[in-house]
């Protein structure tokens, strides 16, 4: 199989291995078939709609993780950053929160540290090869 | 940043789609780097400067009027 159909079909195809675990977990916790089945639904069809508007759509393209040229790339550059920095904010305000709500702050903690570290990480890997 | 881009192309009698496809681009690519809205990378410009047989700094200059 070509590179390019194996990263065509990636896509669609974590999509289904996300949505089939999905569905296993929500079974496992005694949930209806009906509601595992809506759950994998959900999000094959997500995955196979983001496959077939891949070729129609330049959105859709770069949300299979295929841009298509540099300006594309730096949109999603521009739009991965935006989103860190508020997640990394939201992360500070829900660890504070919950510190000082008495309650267990121990995810936030542990998720705001892998995004420190691999800011960090990214930071010291591209100033060595920029 | 300003650039000829539009006026090299509209010479040629090209449409901004018959560009994009020399270049390996998308027409909204086109379109922003006309329109000044996007700034192409170096390999970029080069390649919009090699397609009209320019060199780089006669299709991209600086906007003289933001000084």
């Amino acid at each position: 199989m070509k590179t390019e159909t194996l990263s065509k079909w990636l896509v669609p195809a974590v999509g289904f291995a996300i949505g089939l675990l999905m569905a296993a977990a929500l079974l496992g916790q005694h949930a209806s078939l009906w509601q595992a089945g809506l759950s994998f639904g959900i999000v094959a069809a997500y995955a196979l709609g983001l496959r077939l508007l891949q070729s129609r759509s330049e959105t859709a393209s770069l949300l299979s993780g295929m841009p298509v040229d540099e300006r594309w790339e730096s949109i999603n550059n521009r739009a991965l950053s935006i989103a860190a920095q508020l997640i990394a904010v939201v992360l500070v305000l829900a660890f504070l929160v919950t510190q000082f709500g008495g309650g267990d702050s121990t995810p936030y903690a542990w998720l705001g540290a892998v995004f420190a570290t691999a800011y960090l990480g990214g930071l010291i890997w591209y100033r060595w090869r920029q | 940043m300003q650039n000829e881009v539009r006026k090299l192309r509209e010479d040629l009698a090209l449409s901004q789609g018959d560009l994009a496809k020399h270049l390996s681009v998308s027409r909204q690519t086109v379109n922003a780097i006309e329109t000044g809205r996007y700034l192409p990378s170096l390999p970029l410009a080069l390649a919009i400067g090699r397609f009209f047989g320019r060199a780089v700094e006669e299709v991209f200059h600086e906007d003289r009027n933001a000084q």
